[in-house]
């Protein structure tokens, strides 16, 4: 059920969502199904030699995390945009924890746009991913 | 190492959209939204059949084989670069059947003397046209790599 605008208010917590903890099966899986086979993601020989614990998880799948966040908040077809930075890396283990807030609501072109900031912790409360998106509403 | 000759380049690729690569990366991602795997109850909810989910076109930006084209040309360190910011801007929804066409342009490249020597900002935009040449989809990528 899309969330009704009047009903938003700035400062809400709208997203919640802690998935289980990230596999380097996962990884497997997410490099077959987007064609990048950068070995940082399955190589835990290469993930060393850059200097992390071993493999680590692509960017891009953080963010489709942060997207089911997202469109289980907003219908898909409500979101306009979407801007993310992608701070430490991900390792096999951790548990992500995504969250969004209203920053921003306005009404523009007889539509309720809602802006929120967006972002992926691990248990650490290591900081993942942080960005915003803005959705579009009906009135 | 990126050079000023390849600021503007356009790369043109072209990619079918199936429903099997949208089970693929939901299924990994590891969402259950009914919209990305059920025909009707996408319907109900009123889109043309299942959609495609949000960080979808990343697909066909490295299965094209246009990415690791990008790293070529622009004489990238594969093991030096990192996905430092994405961001898409919607316009309609990417269904199984649409023939997409990707046009990936690199709009820039600066050198920045960081805290652990000279990082390589490469700024890339792809605008995505359906087969009814409506556009349906706008990226911007930051790669950031360590010289």
């Amino acid at each position: 059920m899309e969330p009704v605008f009047n009903d938003i208010k700035v400062g809400d917590q709208v997203i919640n969502l802690v998935k289980p903890a990230i596999t380097k099966t996962q990884l497997i899986r997410y490099a077959g199904a987007t064609g990048d086979f950068n070995p940082l993601h399955f190589d835990d020989e290469v993930g060393r030699a850059a200097g992390f614990e071993g493999v680590v998880a692509h960017g891009m799948l953080i963010m489709g995390i942060a997207c089911q966040g997202v469109t289980n908040w907003v219908s898909k077809r409500s979101l306009r945009k979407i801007k993310v930075r992608f701070k430490g890396v991900t390792s096999p283990g951790a548990i992500l924890n995504v969250k969004a807030e209203v920053a921003h609501k306005r009404i523009e072109n007889e539509k309720g746009i809602v802006a929120c900031t967006l972002e992926v912790t691990d248990q650490k409360q290591d900081v993942k991913l942080s960005g915003t998106f803005e959705a579009e509403l009906p009135l | 190492m990126a050079n000023k000759i390849n600021m503007g380049k356009k790369y043109r690729f072209t990619w079918l959209v199936e429903k099997g690569k949208i089970r693929e990366l939901i299924e990994t991602i590891g969402d259950d939204n009914a919209i990305y795997r059920d025909e009707h109850i996408a319907r109900r909810q009123g889109y043309d059949n299942i959609v495609s989910p949000p960080t979808f076109c990343i697909i066909p930006l490295h299965w094209t084989g246009v990415a690791l084209q990008v790293v070529n040309d622009l004489k990238l360190k594969v093991d030096r670069m990192m996905h430092a910011e994405e961001g898409y801007e919607y316009f309609d929804e990417i269904y199984p059947g649409d023939i997409l066409t990707g046009v990936l342009e690199i709009k820039g490249m600066t050198e920045k003397r960081g805290k652990t020597g000279i990082l390589n900002f490469v700024e890339l935009q792809t605008t995505f046209t359906n087969q009814h040449k409506k556009v349906v989809l706008k990226e911007e990528m930051l790669i950031v790599e360590k010289k």
